[in-house]
């Protein structure tokens, strides 16, 4: 198996090293993508697209090599469909807008998934309220799947956008997107998945999923924060009115007037996050050198380790059942909260979350207040877990 | 200072590791007297996004000292929460002004401040012990 080594990942590697399982919240960066940042930083910085000097057409040249990267990256068809953003949450608020001032009619569906980050459902609650449209969670299975029996239903009724998570931030649920998108399609509904888990457990092909969005964070994808993506299918590029407006977008103005750019140009306002999406395309170039195939093996071979090892806890309580189709595992340990647990956690030198993690509709659905997540990257080992282990120990001894 | 105060302070000192303080801040926490049902108001509500935190002072109308209740689903929160009511419970306003709570948390010897929104939510504690020093 060809695999990224944990030296390859400073802050994984070091000596006094924390146990990091909050990948979900935001995964550490390795040396190859440090170092471009740092190159790019220091002898190579210009603005883009302005290009009256050599240095700034060398940076563009950079910048739309990493455009073409990502397009890759997704297996999209053209290279205007790939959209710098800032994160994924700048991606779902710019697709809202849009499609609020597009597509969405009084009374239609905004159909989201109950088990969706807060970001895939504030902008829509807005748009939903702006439009008059109507806004409905698709229930959870008792298993926390989407029910996509009620979903067949409710595709009856005239529905603009179906939106939902690829893989769930809060139990690595992997939602069947395929399946939600041609379910949509056929309702003439527009689709869109957010990727932010996703991207760096499993490839993404967004044409076999053919959605209309697609959206992930960098900081998710060992790049920088500040970076994001936002597929937007070519088919919609002249319906969808720019977002977010200045900058390299406009075409001409008059104070009376302006016309705008063409995609992708068009929804990307003001100076893109020039360096961190530099360490974007770097962290891509760091994932291509291995085989998904070895990847995914070996994260959800960790994954099982982990959910069998936790599942002989006394008292283990998973916020869903069975193992997670992508390496998040959200559990509570029984009579205890959540937060005095991770707090144990955290002293003992593993870092955890406790909480709703952005998705307190999910939770309220579960019954549950909350739950300590551990989430795992490809840089993680059996040792961390055995940490992990020892750390539950200590907490189950000390507040039981 | 009560003598109470300082002779948890002196327990704590002699713990050996953070295990052991955490245990003495803990049982403190089980001997706190119950949160009034009636005081679980929107305005005794102390924001953290995942525990429900609940913090008030009533003050005596004839000596002016501030009694205060604690609830929280949070045990290590309401343990330190617990410690501090041990220096400022039944103080006058003015009593209380002269608290430096901030010192008494950081000498608890934990391993570290609280992290996250729990330690957001004693500072805010903290913030409301102050105000009822400040309101005279």
């Amino acid at each position: 198996m060809s695999l990224p080594h944990r030296a390859d990942f400073p802050f994984i590697a070091r000596d006094d090293a924390i146990c990091y399982l909050d990948n979900a919240a935001t995964t550490q960066k390795p040396n190859q993508v440090l170092n471009r940042v740092h190159a790019f930083d220091k002898f190579e910085h210009a603005n883009v697209y302005r290009a009256t000097h050599t240095a700034s057409v060398q940076a563009t040249e950079a910048l739309e090599a990493v455009r073409e990267g990502v397009r890759a990256f997704l297996n999209a068809r053209h290279k205007e469909e790939i959209i710098f953003t800032h994160g994924t949450t700048s991606a779902i608020n710019l697709a809202a807008y849009s499609l609020s001032r597009s597509k969405v009619k009084k009374g239609q569906r905004i159909l989201l998934g109950t088990n969706s980050h807060h970001s895939n459902i504030v902008p829509w609650q807005r748009i939903a309220a702006e439009c008059e449209a109507v806004l409905r969670p698709i229930p959870l299975n008792s298993d926390g799947s989407l029910n996509l029996d009620w979903l067949e239903q409710e595709l009856k009724n005239p529905t603009a956008i179906v939106s939902v998570s690829h893989v769930s931030n809060s139990a690595g649920t992997l939602n069947p997107v395929e399946k939600i998108v041609h379910m949509a399609r056929k309702n003439g509904a527009v689709s869109l998945i957010d990727g932010a888990q996703a991207v760096s457990h499993a490839p993404v092909n967004v044409q076999t999923i053919d959605c209309d969005f697609y959206t992930f964070s960098g900081h998710k994808l060992f790049a920088p924060t500040g970076s994001g993506i936002l597929f937007i299918k070519k088919e919609h590029h002249n319906t969808l009115p720019p977002w977010q407006l200045g900058g390299e977008m406009v075409q001409t103005v008059s104070f009376e007037d302006a016309t705008f750019q063409k995609a992708p140009t068009k929804f990307e306002a003001g100076t893109p996050s020039i360096s961190a999406l530099i360490g974007l395309g770097a962290a891509i170039e760091f994932l291509n050198a291995f085989p998904w195939p070895d990847w995914k093996r070996r994260e959800q071979e960790l994954t099982h380790f982990a959910f069998e090892s936790l599942s002989q806890l006394d008292g283990i309580e998973w916020a869903v059942p069975g193992p997670p189709q992508a390496p998040i595992l959200a559990f509570n340990l029984q009579g205890l909260h959540c937060a005095d647990v991770s707090e144990i956690l955290d002293y003992e030198g593993v870092a955890t979350r406790a909480g709703t993690h952005c998705s307190m509709p999910f939770y309220r659905a579960l019954g549950l207040n909350g739950s300590i997540r551990a989430s795992l990257s490809i840089y993680n080992n059996e040792s961390d877990i055995e940490r992990l282990l020892n750390a539950l120990a200590k907490a189950l001894e000390l507040l039981r | 200072m009560t003598e109470t105060a300082n002779e948890f302070m002196e327990k704590l000192h002699s713990a050996r590791g953070w295990e052991d303080k955490l245990r003495l801040i803990l049982k403190l926490a089980t001997e706190l007297e119950p949160y009034p049902e009636e005081e679980k108001t929107p305005e005794n509500t102390i924001t953290d996004c995942i525990a429900e935190v609940y913090f008030c002072g009533k003050r005596d109308p004839a000596s002016h000292h501030v009694h205060f209740f604690v609830s929280s689903e949070v045990r290590i929160l309401k343990g330190v929460v617990a410690v501090l009511l041990l220096f400022c419970q039944d103080q006058n306003p003015e009593q209380l002004r002269t608290l430096d709570l901030e010192s008494i948390v950081a000498e608890l010897g934990l391993k570290q401040r609280l992290s996250g929104t729990r330690h957001n939510a004693l500072n805010a504690i903290i913030q409301r012990i102050r105000m009822a020093g400040a309101n005279t």
